[in-house]
Formats: structure tokens, C-alpha cells, sequence
């Protein structure tokens, strides 16, 4: 089910009420959120392509149970594997890990089987190609459960820690389906650690009018940025330059990735802001997911304040786990490589997240180098150093953009040279933290994102392939009349401005303080006038999340 | 400890937490008086809000605006009709949910929790699951075009060594492996292609010098030479590469940009582009577009580095105007001598300068030298070998009124002299904003190809229809605009009384509702502004349009077989 339309409006309505009824009766209200979610999860829309059937709240289901057993399993040999005998230990020990790997490999299953057998088929075949064989390998068709990415780190999320001792299981079957399956979360995240839900359901809920009234205003702000800056902005300008790029020239390009990169933030951000928000009418804290993320001043922080739940998941289960900033140089580097090429890849299968993945991991590893490095008087060696490593960075860029990209000579040795340029300025310019340093830093970043977005957007290598060609052109046309109406420059020109330039503080605190002043009617009243305009901008029909489809 | 503001994602040390979950403090929860107060007032505000749509009668203006398919237009044509506090009944337009059927399926046009109540509960699942088969068949079928139409080689068609006898019979025509292909659509009235086809003949049989050239013009349908130059690859890689064709000598627009040949321009030329009426002499050159420099403007046309069409020329034509006070343009070719023209001249008049070289790689410079102004129209590359010439003549956001502005006499001239075999037009695109009768569509239309034929009224003319252009309705979904079917039928009745053949690309595309498909197909064949086609979808037009010309070929030639070449050459 959207968020963003009328069987939104519906289903809500009702289950506010009802769960609100049922505050004195723990176990009825958890049970009747339970079926509310498994209902919000099986009762979408009609889309095309149509969704997947109800059954496949079936995986659902199976998720949910597989790590409700593996943890307990696991819990089971707390006794024995604290105990002091060595065999003892040591078959507890198989026996966790056994039920661990139960789990991994059954939500990683289903994950990898319907998120990635293909790529990896299509890799396959590419790989074949490439050295001269002729391979027919099968396109699956395969459905994509809504959601698989996000519940699927959940429960793995809970498992883990019961593994490693930092969470007691969850005693009771109901609450641990709900913590699964509780749908302001389910479809899109943000993605919820055990720790962060399950006391939630040990405790009374917390209702209150501050919460009611927080609530709204996220619901109110998530649906203006959802439906106006994210879905809007889409249908009127960046669907059609990413779905016919050659027709566009290299400023229209240029405008539609900072288009789209208002709009994927927008759109993710108003989601998780609707999330929070119904959350907190429910009685429960959900975690932030973002935190001003295009004011970030380097890379490393942006992906703290983007996709937070995602980003720190990883960290905590995969960078961590690995060894962190332990370890050797090229240890830790290969850590945090690793780590960031993860967070690339569960976004999507296919070339263009390899080289999303692999750029951002790779600023990363940067990043870091930039940060620690010794900083004295150069000498001789340092010199040779700084002269070999440009020229392996021009030519990686330049055998990347002549062979993969397939650009022309001259713009592969533009684009080496930008490349060579940009690692020159951002290694020459320490943070100071003064204004117009920290101003530098975050248009840097925010331009970071801005071009790399080109390999999250294009639908496939072909387009990211055309969208570089034509931002390298640098022809002369401009951007065409009527391409862009008054209104989605104002909208595009407020959107970048309130995200660059605006503190958090002012949003929460300020806006909020007048939205509470507001009599329920009149932000009844509000709501409604903004689904009109909803309804009249997007007489498509709001999107799907753009997080949907991960 | 909270985190530095700054911190990076990676930079900070694993902090443990354990939580213990068998503690249990369950119990109903209390919440202060007022808690549900103003969120309850909310929805009451909201659901008075909602109620008022319902509320309101639907009288005869809403009535006739919902017959529009926007929501948005509908809404702002009803306001229109019905100002002040009347206007109010116009929300009857934006119900959220009623009661409508599709008239095609009689189902609900709207089904709230479709997934389990629509698709399960109402039966709906299962046509549902048969059109997303469709779709995704379509889809196959899109990915299968798009590959057909890569063309990845091609042969030379060899020169015949010696002449044609006078007895020499045309030969059957051998199975070409295209020709097994289905075709969507047959050309309406192909035999008004003949010469056409003569004249592609005798470059299929290799007569010396049997170039056969076709000039397409057309509006944004044809840019970036996606149709075109899809066309141009097929018939090229089956009848030989005589040459990329015509080229401007700058970008009137950012679409005009063409595949097969490498444009450089060091130093702009001013332009005037035909559909904007400022040439009032009407001397825009046989591409639309006229160019002019008092000095230093300067292009460069080359061969093409990739792919297998455009690598060579051994013929450039350089299309210019002589004028008073006229000054010098300087011609190039790769790093010979350049020669220098004096454009100067009593009057306006039209010019050609012919540059032949060995068929190979080259580069031709034009450069306005100074000496006053300068004004050209474009350069013609070719070969001598036997081939097709396939010219790209785009004019992006034209009417088809607007090719009017030619000055009739130089249009003919220009057209003299480029010696075309067959006249493509596909315009429509821009029409379909426009207000007027179909009537005096037709009559612009028939006014322009005879402006085009006024060199030679028996030149073989195709009459392409516009692309499928969609729009979305009330519900969302990707309907063909009302337009559509209108222009194409009068179009259609443009091409049978001007005598032209006639392709269908609106049929040809899947008629109604085709835009949709295409946009939602993978690759996605149509683009997002729901007008016009993306690369892939180019490359699909371009197929289905030379297959329905090979169709009309193979059936000429079967007329023809036995009859005498001498007879075909005279044609």
C-alpha cells in the first residue's frame, strides 16, 4: 500500500482508532497491529507491472519465523557455551553457529535468489562473452518481493545479536511478528534494530497529544516532500531526460541529476518522515533515517546522515565485525571498501550499482587516507609518490571511460583530468572548519553525490553511458524553452535551497512550533487541501517509493 | 556519547548495547486527557472535506468537463464555466473514489485495496495478470526489435564491370533474409513508390553511379537521426553506402545531431531556422536552416571513426548562396591547400561547390574568410560507389505549415539539385497542440508537398504518420490523445489525393494506447514526455518502416522481373 492515496486515507483512519481503543489491552492491540500490517503489506494497488499476489506475505511469514526459531536456538546453548569445558563449549558453538547459518543463509537465500539471480546470470554471461564464448544463459522472471531488502536485515539484525549475546530472544511469539512485520516500517524502513522496537512492547505505549501532534506535522511535511518535491519533480522533468537522454542537451542533463537528486531525497526522506510520523500516533519511536545529508562536508559524513538505518547496519554487521579501523592500513582500507560497496549493491543489481558501489567506496577509502595522512614538507619521494599515483588515477579513469564507458578520446581525457583535478583540490584543502571552507567542503560532496547519481538513476549501463556523453559535450544549447515551467524551477530552486541551505533546527523546532498552534480542523482541512493538489499535480497517481524497488 | 557533528560514518568506535527483553512491564497504557483532541478534530476536518465533494451536485458543466481525461483540465475548464461560489460544485471532479467503469471492460475504474479486493475478491486478477503478460511480452518483443535493428556490417555493393546490354532482363530478386520478417504495417499505395524502387534497382544490380537518394523530412520525431538514421543503416547495409547525405552547417537545435558522420564546430555560424520566419527572401537552403558569418565561423564535416556506415566520402557538396557584397568562404579538405570561394554576387542566388577526392577518410573545413558576409546552407557527403543516400532533413518543432515559409523557386532549385528519388515527410507532432479543423490541416499539408514537388511533380512521395502520443487519465493510465487517430486519418487522406504512399507508424506502434506500452517496455521504447520515442525506440520506428518499404520493393521487383534494365534505367 502508498502512503501518498486514498486507500492509505482508509486503512489509517480506522486502525489509528482502533489501536487507540485498544491501549489498555496490550495483547489485542499488538494482535490487531499484526493484522493490520499483514493487510497494509497484501492490499496494494493495482500497478503496472502488477505487484506481486498476496501469497508473498507467505516469505513474510517464513522470515518470521526462521529467526524466531534460530534465536532461540541459539539462546538455547547461553548455558553451555559460557561453560568452562572446552567440548562443551565447543559443540554449543557448532550448534549456534549451525542456527546462525540457518538464518544467513535462508534470508540471504531468498534475498540473493530474488534480488540478484539474474545479475549474477547476466554477469555470467557477460564474463562469457568477453572471453569469446558463446553462453545462453535464462532471464528469470522473477518478482521482486516488496520490502525483502528491509525485513530481510531486520530479522537478520535480531538473530545476530541474540548470537552474540547483546539481546536476550524475544519471548513471545507475537510481539517479535510485530516487530517484523509492523507496517509504517515494513515496505521502505527505516530499518529497525530489535533493541530500538521490542522494549517498545514491554512497556505501555506512549500516547500523548505531543506525539499525536508531531505526528501530523511528519505525516504533513512527508507528503509535500513525497508528492511535490520527489514524485512531481519526476513527472515533469527527470523521467523524461533519463528515459531519452540523446534528446537532451548537457545542461538539461546537468539540471536532471540535480533534479534527481532532490528527488531521491525527497521521496525517501518524505517516506521515512510519513513512517516516524503514523509511528508516533501508534505509540512507537522509530529511528531518524536522515539528517541533512547534503550539507555533509565529506563523503564519509554523508553516508552517516543518509540512509542512516542502512548505512549504520552495515557498519555494525559487516565493518565491524570485519575489524573496523583495526588492523593494518590495507586491512581497515579493505574494510571500509567492503563495507561501502555493500551499501552500493543492496541498492541494485546491475552494472550500474557496480560502478555506484565501487565509486563511492573507493571516495571513501579516500576520504579516510585524506583525513589521516601526514601532512609535513614534501620531499623528493613524496613527489614521485604524488606524480605516480595521479598518473594511475588518469589512467584508471581513462581506461574506465574509454572501456566501459565507451566515451570518445577527448572526453576520456577530460574526465581523467576532472578526475586527477578534483583529488588535487580535495587533498589540498584541509577542513578548517571556517565558514567559507565548510561552504566549499559541502558543495564539493553535495556535487560528489550530484554527478555519481547518474549510475543510481540511469535504467541501465547503455543510458548512464549517454547521460555522460551528453553532460560531456558541453554543447552550447542551453536549456530549451517551456522544457522547464516557472513552477519546477521554483520547486527545484526551493527544494535545493531548504536541503543546502536550511539548519534542521529551523524545520523542527520553528515550522513546528506554529504547525502546534494549528486546531485539529483546520490541519484536517490542511491535509485535504493537500491531497487536492496532489491530486491535480499527479493525475498519474502518486509513485511507488523509490525504495521500493531495493 | 553522542556524535561529533561531523564525524564520518566509519570514524567512531563499536559501542555495545545488550537489552534485555525478558523484563516485562506490559500494561494497558494511560494517556493524559486532551491526548486524541486535536488529532481527532483533524480527521473530522478532513472527512467534512471529503464529504463536501460528495455533498455538491454534479451539475451539467462538471458533467461535460469530466468527459476530458486530466483531472487537472477538466477541473480548470469546469472552473472556467462556472465562476464565483458556483464553481463549487466543480468538486464533484475530484471525488477520490467513485463508482466508474471502465466502457471497455466494465469493470471499476477504481478498486480501493486492489491486490486483495480487486484482484482476488472481484475476480479482477485474472485479466489483470493477462494484460501484465501482454506487457511483458511486449516487452520481449521490444528487446527482440531493438536488437533486429542493430546493423553491425555491411557489404559494398560491387560496380558491375560492364555495361547493360540492350537485352539485359532485371533478374528475380534473391531471398534477402529481412524480407521473412513480418511486417507491421504494409505501405498504403506503394506502387506510387515505383520510381523509387527503380531507382534502387539499379543500385541493386550495381550499375555504375546508381546512387539512390531519399530526403525525409520531418519534426522532433525524426531528431538526433534516430528514425532516420535507422533507416538509413538498413537500407545502406542491404544496397550499399553512397554517403552520410546532408548536413547543416551548424545545430539549429540541441536534436539535430547525426549518427554516421563527425561534426565539429570550431567557431558558430549565426542560423536562422525555418520555423521561426526570419529569412523573409525564404532562402533557408534545402535543410530548413540558412547560416551566416561576416568571418571566423568555421565547421568541420569528417567521416565517421565508428560503426560500419559513414567511413568513407569521396564527394563533398558544399551548399551556399551567392549575394551582394558577398564575402569568402574558404574550403578545406584535410590539410590541402584550402580553396576560396567569392560569394559575392548581383543578387541572392543559390550555389554549389563540388569537392571530389579518393573514396576514403577525410575532413572538410568550412570557414567564413572575411571579406563580408558569408551565407551557406550545408555540405552533401558521398561516394560514387552504387548505394543509398539516406538525408536526415529534421525540423525540430515545426508545424508542418511552417515549410511553407520556403521561398517556392529556391526550394525547387535546392531540390533540382540534390536530385532526390523519394520524398519522405513525417510531421504531425507539433500540429497536435494546435487549434483548427482537420480541413485546413489537410489543405496546409497538401500545399506543402507540393511545394516539395514543384521541381518535380511526379516525385515519389511516403506520407509517414505521426508517432502515438499519449496522455495519462483520470485513473493514471496512458491513453492516446483524442488527436491522434484524427491527424493520422487526415494525413492519410493527404498522401492518397497527393498520390504518395502512406506508412501508418501510429498503427504500427500497437494503435490506441501504444505510447503506454512503449514508455513501460524494457528498454523502454517510448520517453517520458509521452511524445516521442527514446534510442531503442528510434531504431524500432526505422525497422518497421524499412521493412514495410521492402515489402513494397519485393513486390516491384516481382512485377519487374523479365523486363528490360534499359526500360528500369529509363524509368
Amino acid at each position: 500500500m502508498l502512503f501518498v492515496s486514498f486507500d492509505f486515507l482508509l486503512f489509517i483512519v480506522p486502525v489509528l482508532l482502533i489501536s487507540w481503543g485498544l491501549s489498555h489491552v496490550p495483547v489485542l492491540r499488538v494482535l490487531f497491529l499484526i493484522a493490520a500490517s499483514y493487510f497494509f503489506y497484501m492490499a496494494g494497488p493495482e500497478t503496472d507491472p502488477l505487484q506481486p499476489p498476496w501469497y508473498f506475505v507467505g516469505l513474510l511469514l517464513l522470515s518470521t519465523v526462521l529467526d524466531y526459531v534460530c534465536s532461540r536456538q541459539i539462546w538455547q546453548q547461553r548455558a553451555a557455551f559460557d561453560s568452562k569445558d572446552p567440548r562443551t563449549k565447543a559443540a554449543a558453538a557448532r550448534t549456534r553457529n549451525f542456527w546462525l547459518g540457518v538464518s544467513l543463509v535462508g534470508n540471504l537465500g531468498l534475498l540473493g535468489y530474488f534480488k540478484y539471480t539474474n545479475f549474477f546470470l547476466g554477469v555470467f554471461s557477460d564474463v562469457a562473452h568477453a572471453l569469446g564464448m558463446s553462453v545462453v544463459v535464462p532471464h528469470l522472471e522473477l518478482l521482486l518481493p516488496i520490502g525483502i531488502s528491509f525485513y530481510t536485515f531486520q530479522t537478520l539484525s535480531y538473530t545476530i545479536d541474540v548470537w552474540r549475546g547483546r539481546l536476550t530472544p524475544e519471548p513471545n511469539f507475537r510481539k517479535f511478528a510485530l516487530f517484523v512485520v509492523f507496517f509504517p516500517q515494513l515496505v521502505a524502513g527505516p530499518i529497525v534494530r530489535a533493541h530500538e522496537f521490542l522494549p517498545q512492547l514491554h512497556r505501555p505505549p506512549r500516547l500523548s497529544a505531543e506525539a499525536m501532534t508531531r505526528g501530523m506535522y511528519r505525516v504533513m511535511i512527508g507528503v509535500a516532500k513525497k508528492a511535490i518535491l520527489g514524485d512531481w519533480i519526476a513527472s515533469q522533468f527527470t523521467d523524461a531526460v533519463f528515459n531519452a537522454p540523446e534528446n537532451y542537451t548537457s545542461l538539461e542533463i546537468l539540471l536532471s541529476l540535480y533534479a534527481f537528486t532532490l528527488q531521491l531525497y525527497a521521496d525517501f526522506s518524505g517516506y521515512t518522515d510519513i513512517a516516524i510520523g503514523v509511528a508516533l500516533m501508534l505509540g512507537f519511536v522509530l529511528p531518524e533515517n536522515f539528517e541533512r545529508p547534503y550539507q555533509a562536508r565529506n563523503l564519509g559524513e554523508f553516508w552517516r546522515r543518509w540512509h542512516m538505518t542502512l548505512s549504520t547496519w552495515l557498519r555494525d554487521y559487516v565493518f565491524f565485525p570485519l575489524g573496523g579501523s583495526k588492523g593494518s592500513p590495507g586491512r581497515v582500507y579493505f574494510n571500509l571498501w567492503l563495507t561501502m560497496f555493500l551499501v552500493g549493491m543492496w541498492h541494485g543489481a546491475s552494472w550500474n550499482f557496480v560502478l555506484y558501489s565501487n565509486i563511492h567506496a573507493l571516495a571513501m577509502v579516500f576520504n579516510r587516507w585524506n583525513r589521516l595522512r601526514r601532512r609535513g614538507a614534501a620531499t623528493a619521494k613524496t613527489r614521485a609518490m604524488w606524480v605516480t599515483g595521479m598518473l594511475l588515477l588518469f589512467g584508471a579513469v581513462y581506461g574506465l571511460s574509454t572501456a566501459v564507458l565507451q566515451l570518445g578520446q577527448p572526453e576520456s581525457l577530460g574526465l581523467a583530468g576532472f578526475a586527477v583535478a578534483m583529488f588535487l583540490i580535495v587533498a589540498r584543502l584541509p577542513e578548517t572548519g571556517t565558514a567559507w571552507n565548510t561552504a566549499l567542503h559541502v558543495l564539493l560532496t553535495f556535487h560528489f553525490t550530484v554527478l555519481s547519481r547518474v549510475f543510481f538513476r540511469a535504467d541501465d549501463l547503455d543510458t548512464s553511458r549517454k547521460m555522460i556523453a551528453g553532460l560531456l559535450r558541453f554543447d552550447a544549447h542551453g536549456i530549451r524553452e517551456g522544457l522547464i515551467t516557472p513552477a519546477v524551477w521554483a520547486v527545484l530552486l526551493f527544494g535545493l535551497g531548504y536541503h543546502l541551505l536550511t539548519p534542521k533546527g529551523l524545520v523542527d523546532r520553528e515550522t513546528y512550533a506554529v504547525f502546534r498552534r494549528l486546531p485539529g480542523p483546520v490541519i484536517g482541512l490542511s491535509l485535504a487541501l493537500m491531497g487536492l493538489v496532489v491530486y491535480l499535480l499527479l493525475s498519474s497517481g502518486p509513485r511507488a517509493n523509490i525504495y521500493f524497488q531495493f | 556519547m553522542a556524535a561529533d557533528e561531523h564525524e564520518g560514518l566509519l570514524d567512531g568506535e563499536e559501542r555495545k548495547v545488550k537489552v534485555d527483553l525478558t523484563r516485562d512491564e506490559e500494561a494497558g497504557g494511560s494517556y493524559p486527557p486532551g491526548t486524541f483532541r486535536k488529532v481527532i478534530g483533524a480527521m473530522v476536518g478532513l472527512g467534512l472535506a471529503i464529504g463536501l465533494t460528495y455533498a455538491v451536485p454534479a451539475p451539467q458543466v462538471a458533467a461535460e468537463a469530466a468527459k476530458e481525461s486530466a483531472v487537472a483540465s477538466a477541473l480548470t475548464t469546469c472552473m472556467e464555466s462556472a465562476p464565483g461560489l458556483a464553481g463549487l460544485s466543480c468538486l464533484h471532479l475530484v471525488r477520490p473514489w467513485t463508482l466508474e467503469t471502465d466502457p471497455d471492460t466494465g469493470e471499476f475504474k477504481y478498486v480501493p485495496f486492489w491486490n486483495l479486493i480487486g484482484r482476488e475478491l472481484l475476480g479482477m486478477g485474472q485479466a489483470a495478470e493477462v494484460a501484465d503478460a501482454e506487457a511483458k511480452e511486449a516487452v520481449a518483443v521490444a528487446r527482440e526489435e531493438a536488437e533486429k535493428a542493430e546493423v553491425e556490417e555491411f557489404k559494398e555493393v560491387e560496380v558491375r564491370a560492364t555495361p547493360v546490354q540492350e537485352d539485359e532482363k532485371v533478374p528475380p530478386l534473391a531471398p534477402h533474409e529481412d524480407d521473412a520478417q513480418p511486417v507491421e504495417v504494409p505501405l498504403e499505395r506503394p506502387e506510387a513508390l515505383d520510381r523509387f524502387y527503380a531507382a534502387l534497382t539499379r543500385t541493386h544490380l550495381g550499375l555504375p553511379g546508381a546512387i539512390t537518394r531519399a530526403m525525409h523530412y520531418g519534426d522532433s520525431a525524426i531528431g538526433n537521426d534516430g528514425i532516420t538514421g535507422a533507416i538509413r543503416s538498413k537500407l545502406q547495409a542491404r544496397f550499399g553506402d553512397a554517403g552520410h547525405g546532408f548536413h547543416l552547417l551548424g545545430q539549429p537545435n540541441a536534436s539535430y545531431r547525426h549518427q554516421g558522420v563527425r561534426f565539429d564546430e570550431k567557431s558558430p555560424w549565426q542560423h536562422c531556422f525555418i520555423i521561426f520566419d526570419c529569412k523573409k527572401d525564404g532562402y533557408y537552403g534545402v535543410g530548413g536552416t540558412t547560416f551566416e558569418s561576416a568571418g571566423g565561423a568555421e565547421i568541420r564535416l569528417s567521416t565517421a571513426q565508428k560503426g560500419p556506415m559513414g567511413r568513407k566520402v569521396a564527394r563533398y557538396e558544399v551548399w551556399y548562396a551567392g549575394l551582394p557584397k558577398g564575402g569568402k568562404l574558404r574550403l578545406r579538405l584535410d590539410d590541402q591547400e584550402p580553396v576560396e570561394l567569392d560569394t559575392a554576387a548581383e543578387q541572392l542566388e543559390d550555389r554549389w561547390h563540388v569537392i571530389e577526392t579518393d573514396d576514403g577518410e577525410h575532413t572538410l573545413s568550412v570557414r567564413a574568410a572575411g571579406g563580408g558576409k558569408v551565407r551557406a546552407y550545408g555540405v552533401a557527403m558521398e561516394r560514387t560507389v552504387p548505394g543509398v543516400v539516406y538525408d536526415e532533413m529534421s525540423q525540430i518543432g515545426a508545424l508542418t505549415r511552417r515549410m511553407l515559409n520556403f521561398d517556392a523557386e529556391h526550394l525547387q532549385r535546392q531540390i533540382s539539385r540534390r536530385d532526390p528519388d523519394l520524398l519522405v515527410l513525417m510531421f504531425g507532432g507539433n500540429d497536435m497542440n494546435t487549434q483548427g479543423t482537420m480541413e485546413k490541416y489537410k489543405a496546409e499539408y497538401s500545399a506543402v508537398i507540393q511545394l516539395f514537388r514543384k521541381a518535380d511533380p511526379l516525385l515519389p512521395c511516403l506520407v509517414m504518420a505521426p508517432l502515438d502520443h499519449g496522455e495519462r487519465d483520470g485513473s493514471g493510465k496512458i491513453v492516446t490523445r483524442p488527436i491522434v487517430t484524427k491527424l493520422v486519418q487526415a494525413q492519410r487522406e493527404v498522401a492518397q489525393t497527393e498520390g504518395c504512399a502512406f506508412f501508418d507508424t501510429y498503427e504500427a506502434m500497437g494503435g490506441s494506447g501504444s505510447m503506454g506500452r512503449w514508455v513501460r517496455s524494457s528498454p523502454a521504447l517510448g520517453a517520458g514526455d509521452l511524445s516521442h520515442l527514446t534510442h531503442h525506440g528510434h531504431k524500432v520506428v526505422g525497422a518497421m518502416l524499412y521493412r514495410s518499404l521492402m515489402q513494397g520493393y519485393v513486390d516491384y521487383r516481382k512485377r519487374v522481373a523479365g523486363t528490360p534494365v534499359k526500360a528500369l534505367a529509363e524509368n
